[in-house]
């Protein structure tokens, strides 16, 4: 007996009371307050615009499906980060989400949606030399606005690493952007007008 | 020795993004190596981010509800199905022995005639005497196997 043929026997609806921990409504709610974060976060640390669709779409299913995910709404949130990050880093396990050099780091990424990116300036070019996990690192503290103890739960590290980690990252960031030129206008560099 | 911390890191990265400069906190930072970097990468971040949102079109809540519907679906049609499966090879492992003992009892029989089938097969002029028992045991596991095959063990779950 076929696998589809039974799943066509079960009311959709039926299955997905049965199966989902929110009704339509609330994840239409939770979906529009958290895509466009999850995507440019999926988008900056995959560099792919592609990939980050799939994987934005598969962790709201992942979401959708999980057997007991968190009610709270920011512990939703973070929970559904860190399972595109798990996602992301599962795709990836090959390529070393630790770093190292350069070459190491660069994962294949879809010819139209790197040159996208790179196109958007240097901010785009620099990000580019971090690896991944720097990336992530810097777009949950400094975009998502997210503390130590919630970069840790979404990256599945221990909360003391955080601090040396993200201040490496944004040491390297900030001299990139630097090297580069970049003025943070209206703020503070004391080499930026 | 390079320091690694300032108290007033979290209000500059927040006043980074936000792109307001409290006058003390703009007169801290620019003397503060941490919060200068804070404040350039906090800042740089934040113009990626809004250029990225503007453009973005992504899929539409309903779409996603109406993928992880068909999961659902097809994870409670792998739940329902598994007792079948599972009795299905229970009662395989089960007539094993009885469809051996059945085989083995057809073979002897067929022996039995082996007289009779070495007439005719010499009257066929095919003297197929040697050869009779090993085509019967591959017949009969060429038909246990596709026996199996139709039952299900063998056929793939997702169709």
């Amino acid at each position: 007996m076929h696998n589809h043929a039974v799943a066509a026997t079960i009311p959709a609806r039926a299955a997905a009371e049965e199966c989902f921990a929110m009704d339509e409504g609330e994840f239409a709610r939770f979906y529009d307050a958290t895509v466009r974060p999850l995507r440019g976060y999926l988008t900056r640390l995959s560099r792919n615009v592609a990939l980050a669709d799939d994987l934005a779409q598969e962790a709201y299913c992942r979401v959708l499906t999980a057997a007991a995910p968190p009610t709270d709404a920011d512990r939703l949130r973070r929970y559904l980060f860190r399972v595109a990050t798990n996602l992301y880093r599962d795709h990836f396990r090959r390529a070393r989400w630790d770093g190292g050099s350069l070459d190491e780091t660069h994962e294949p990424a879809d010819r139209d949606s790197e040159r996208r990116l790179h196109l958007r300036g240097d901010v785009g070019a620099v990000l580019d030399v971090l690896t991944p996990r720097q990336r992530a690192l810097l777009w949950l503290a400094y975009v998502e606005g997210m503390q130590h103890r919630e970069i840790a739960e979404v990256l599945g590290l221990s909360r003391l690493s955080i601090r040396p980690l993200l201040f490496r990252a944004r040491r390297r960031m900030a001299r990139e952007l630097r090297a580069r030129g970049f003025a943070p206008g209206g703020a503070v560099d004391g080499r930026s007008s | 020795m390079m320091r690694w911390r300032c108290a007033s890191e979290s209000d500059t990265a927040r006043a980074a993004r936000a792109g307001a400069w409290p006058e003390a906190l703009r007169t801290h930072a620019a003397e503060c190596r941490v919060c200068r970097d804070v404040a350039l990468v906090a800042t740089a971040l934040d113009r990626e981010r809004r250029q990225w949102s503007a453009d973005l079109l992504p899929a539409s809540a309903g779409h996603i509800w109406w993928v992880a519907q068909l999961r659902a679906r097809h994870a409670a049609a792998e739940r329902a199905l598994r007792p079948i499966r599972v009795m299905t090879l229970v009662a395989i492992a089960a007539s094993a022995p009885v469809a051996a003992g059945a085989l083995a009892s057809a073979l002897s029989t067929v022996a039995s005639w082996l007289p009779d089938l070495r007439i005719v097969s010499a009257i066929a002029g095919i003297g197929g005497y040697a050869t009779l028992p090993a085509v019967t045991v591959a017949a009969s596991a060429a038909l246990a196997f596709l026996l199996l095959a139709l039952t299900g063990p063998f056929t793939r779950a997702d169709g």
